[in-house]
């Protein structure tokens, strides 16, 4: 696994799928990080992108911001943007603003893998 | 009399404090209870020597307008009734003309708690830093309370919204502080914020949010607002002294 933007482990697996660990916090201190990271990948044709939550503890409207504002354009890229080993309390943050059924939502990795290969097909 | 938005009503206390004029005040006190002001005033410019008939009268007004949720402000004391005050653990009861905004916005949150069950109470200036150790802080004190893990999660995150939408709209100076206590009883917690920026009213709300307006219009901020009126049961503003910003959130733990 690579750092590619400051504060967030990246990697780059098979089809072009980009890796992102969120990291234990997403709040107004790392979420303009995180927005400005998927767009960069996006604007480069990364359209397929896994935030994996499986460290995160903390999930500000600002870091809901940074998933949120940045999924329309994978989306209409043909690709999707994934969470995956999302917590118990990180899934009740998402749910209070009805996001579980609009975001898509992967159970692990490879979950998140299988789901974007099917909208690539 | 009506400034700057908050009700402020003003009462003379007199000198002359026989049961009759003592009566006078009282009915004074509760007319004016009766309004619902913000604070009520109590001039004592023209009190001279304090007794302990003033100082009765004074408890009275402070538990008549503490049962409405009112505030009283002193105004004008002389050194002599202060220091009685003091002497019997009465000063901190009440707000005085000249009392510092961090010294009023401590005893405003202090007001609204000191009859629960449970209270808890910080002080934090209002920096990401300081926030974030002041979350941590009360999120280990939701933990040790019995209530649902939902609902902790949730207050948690009503509290970094709140004090973030202060630090981040409301102008207050770095290194001015955030007052909060959080009380609760049987059916409820309670929590009250109070700083000294300018006038920033949480409760207004904005549109209604769609995830998916808000996506196609690739929209990544402005949900804070959202998470804390869905998150919370109830949500109050009041500006005192047209200094200090009062937030009041009510959520139930039933």
């Amino acid at each position: 696994m690579s750092t590619l933007a400051r504060g967030f482990r990246t990697e780059i697996m098979g089809n072009s799928i980009l890796h992102i660990d969120s990291g234990k916090v997403l709040d107004n201190n790392n979420a303009h990080e995180m927005f400005e990271l998927i767009t960069n990948a996006q604007s480069e044709g990364m359209n397929r992108i896994i935030v994996d939550m499986h460290e995160l503890e903390f999930l500000s409207s600002a870091g809901v911001g940074s998933l949120l504002g940045t999924v329309d354009a994978s989306r209409g890229a043909g690709g999707d943007i994934v969470l995956c080993n999302v917590g118990e309390s990180i899934l009740h943050i998402l749910d209070v603003l009805d996001l579980t059924t609009y975001m898509t939502i992967a159970s692990d990795i490879q979950a998140a893998q299988d789901v974007l290969a099917e909208n690539n097909n | 009399m009506v400034i700057n938005d908050t009700k402020v009503h003003t009462v003379e206390l007199p000198s002359d404090i026989s049961v009759k004029v003592l009566g006078e005040f009282e009915n004074k006190i509760l007319d004016l209870v009766e309004h619902k002001p913000h604070l009520v005033s109590i001039d004592c410019s023209n009190l001279g020597q304090a007794t302990s008939s003033h100082v009765n009268a004074l408890w009275l007004a402070y538990l008549y307008c503490k049962d409405a949720g009112i505030e009283v402000c002193i105004s004008s004391p002389t050194e002599q009734l202060v220091r009685v005050l003091k002497l019997l653990d009465l000063h901190e009861l009440f707000t005085f003309d000249d009392d510092t905004i961090r010294t009023r916005m401590r005893k405003v949150v202090r007001s609204i708690s000191s009859e629960n069950i449970s209270t808890y109470a910080d002080e934090f200036p209002a920096d990401s830093e300081n926030i974030n150790a002041a979350m941590e802080r009360f999120r280990q004190y939701l933990n040790g309370l019995n209530i649902d893990k939902a609902i902790a999660i949730e207050l948690g995150t009503v509290f970094y919204e709140v004090a973030t939408n202060i630090r981040l709209h409301s102008g207050i100076k770095e290194g001015e502080l955030i007052v909060f206590t959080s009380r609760m009883n049987d059916e409820r917690l309670t929590l009250v914020f109070a700083d000294s920026g300018k006038p920033f009213d949480l409760t207004k709300r904005v549109a209604s949010f769609v995830p998916e307006h808000a996506a196609r219009s690739r929209q990544s901020r402005g949900f804070g607002l959202e998470m804390i009126h869905r998150m919370t049961d109830g949500l109050s503003y009041r500006r005192l002294h047209d200094s200090i910003n009062v937030l009041t959130i009510e959520k139930g733990i039933k």
